[in-house]
């Protein structure tokens, strides 16, 4: 499986060192399969966003975390590389949970990324833009108002707005942290929409704890409790059949033991 | 005691403050605003005129040269710290320190928020009696940016502080450097930088303890940087303690000016924080 991985991570440990010392990642060695949309589940607190951006490097920007262990994107190496991280990252698109403009007007937001990576005329970045917001269904609720502050979209909007940004760069791997989470129902519908169209294309890999969006979306599936990955695998085998009592219990419904206790007791 | 009864009490107290408070203030603004107001619309072109060489003895002429060198000292030392302040801002935040060293020099800004003019003024004086210099307005100018800079700075640091960590997040995973990604938050922190720059403006510009020892205090139009320099608080503080009544009047219309000035100052920094406010998110 290995061999058709976008990317996967091996022996993969992450520390906090900030005033509550703690490992928020134990030992992870998985793989996410190519041209898949792989959903990392788990309750909350047990370390499912500390994991997605371990993947693009972004606990690098804070000075409290200490990772150990290597990512391989494309079989490149993500932290013993000699390239600049900037660059490795935009191979790795990123659209955090809560839904996020860039202090500058709609068309801009989509273009800042591609600007800067490449050099385009303005006939191909218009194009881009138009191109990357019918691809997040955006285009015709914006098309009017293209140049006007992006924050003023509504949340929903904003998160539409978020994965054409991320999809402009032409990343090789999509992170989503519960993209949906901040969403009202149907703003979150569309989005979800959205994903089902774009798994076609782009390896993603989403987090999110709502299991009828793993039935709805996932192919594949990864089960994290307590900073470790206790079961990973097709999404209709993991979800019917899980191998794992704590599996069972999470996809069920039944209620986990909270993290936070476990980890004071 | 009654819920009700307490609730009453209290709420009657607070009222109480308030209108103590606003009265008082109602009467500084309001006395300087009417006694300024009337020396000004007597003779308006005290404002535009240049003092003659027995103005403060009650003599004829204007305080132009108080407002032109108020600005020759305090525009250019808010630029200086400005800039000054925007480097150390941005250094603080997470992506470039630790939060322990932020927090050591924003304790370190506040005692030199906190720090009375008057020892920025007695620190400048001290050097030109080392350096054996005159008071000048370079002097004045160091001063003033030196009370300056720590206000700004914190103003900054908070500024930048608030921008949400998630956008610094979408602008790194866009594969931007740190500081395209500064770029970015500079920008969605743009009113509260504003707000900084102006509150350190208007401190500087109505400062008098700094710019007293420091900036000679003639009557000379403010001409070269080695040269004396007189601002409008110590054009006020000159007149205010003159045994002329003419002249005591006229610190009301400088104080008037002042006022304005400030006043100017802080609609303007609105303006601009509602300008760019446009392009933060409020949800
Ligand atoms: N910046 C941080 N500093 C210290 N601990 C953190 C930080 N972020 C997360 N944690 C801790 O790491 C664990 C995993 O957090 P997280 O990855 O956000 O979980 P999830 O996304 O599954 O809800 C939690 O116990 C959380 O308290
Ligand atoms: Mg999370």
């Amino acid at each position: 499986m290995s061999d058709n991985a976008a990317i996967r991570t091996e022996n993969l440990n992450l520390f906090y060192t900030g005033g509550h010392a703690s490992q928020a990642l134990k030992d992870i060695n998985i793989a996410f399969p190519a041209n898949r949309l792989t959903t990392i589940i788990g309750p909350s607190g047990c370390g499912k966003s500390s994991l997605l951006k371990s993947l693009n490097r972004l606990h690098d920007i804070h000075q409290n975390t200490r990772i150990e262990g290597e990512v391989y994107l494309g079989g490149e190496p993500v932290y013993q590389s000699r390239r600049p991280v900037p660059d490795i990252r935009s191979r790795i698109g990123y659209v955090s949970q809560k839904p996020t403009a860039l202090p500058m007007s709609i068309y801009r937001n989509v273009a800042y990324g591609p600007r800067i990576h490449r050099s385009l005329g303005k006939a191909e970045l218009d194009d881009l833009v138009e191109t990357y917001l019918r691809k997040v269904n955006l285009w015709n609720e914006v098309k009017d108002r293209l140049h006007s502050p992006a924050a003023q979209l509504s949340v929903g909007q904003i998160q539409r707005l978020s994965l054409a940004r991320s999809l402009a760069v032409e990343p090789e791997v999509l992170l989503c942290d519960e993209v949906t989470s901040a969403l009202d129902p149907i703003s979150a519908q569309k989005v979800e929409e959205t994903l089902l169209q774009l798994k076609e294309d782009y390896t993603i890999i989403m987090v999110t704890h709502l299991m009828h969006q793993v039935e709805r979306l996932a192919d594949h599936v990864v089960f994290v409790y307590l900073g470790e990955v206790v079961e990973a695998g097709e999404a209709r085998t993991l979800l019917n059949h899980p191998g794992k009592e704590a599996t069972r219990r999470f996809v069920s419904g039944h209620a986990m033991p909270d993290v936070a206790l476990r980890a004071t007791a | 005691m009654n819920r009700y009864t307490k609730q009453t009490l209290v709420e009657s107290l607070i009222r109480l403050s308030m209108a103590l408070v606003v009265g008082v203030l109602a009467l500084i603004i309001g006395m300087t605003l009417y006694k300024g107001g009337l020396v000004l619309w007597n003779q308006p072109e005290v404002v535009i005129t240049a003092p003659g060489p027995m103005y403060l003895l009650g003599g004829s002429g204007g305080f132009l040269h108080a407002i032109l060198g108020s600005f020759a000292i305090v525009l250019p030392a808010t630029l200086i710290a400005t800039l000054l302040a925007l480097a150390v801002a941005m250094y603080l935040q997470t992506d470039y320190c630790s939060e322990r060293f932020a927090r050591a020099v924003n304790l370190l800004l506040y005692v030199l928020w906190g720090t009375p003019a008057i020892v920025y003024g007695v620190f400048v004086l001290t050097l030109l009696i080392v350096m054996e210099a005159r008071a000048s307005l370079l002097a004045a100018l160091v001063a003033v940016t030196l009370l300056q800079f720590p206000i700004i700075a914190r103003f900054m640091d908070e500024a930048l502080r608030s921008v949400a960590a998630n956008l610094k997040e979408s602008g790194y995973s866009l594969g931007l450097t740190r500081l395209e990604t500064m770029k970015i938050t500079l920008k969605a922190a743009l009113p509260g930088l504003t707000a900084g720059v102006i509150m350190g403006f208007a401190r500087g510009l109505g400062d008098g303890a700094a710019v007293l020892f420091t900036a000679g205090g003639g009557i000379n139009m403010p001409n070269e940087l080695d040269d004396s320099a007189t601002t409008l608080p110590i054009l006020i503080f000159q007149q205010a303690s003159s045994p002329y009544p003419s002249v005591r009047d006229d610190a009301f219309a400088a104080a008037f000016v002042l006022m304005m000035l400030v006043l100017g100052l802080i609609v303007v920094s609105k303006l601009i924080a509602n300008h760019f406010s446009r392009y933060t998110q409020d949800h």
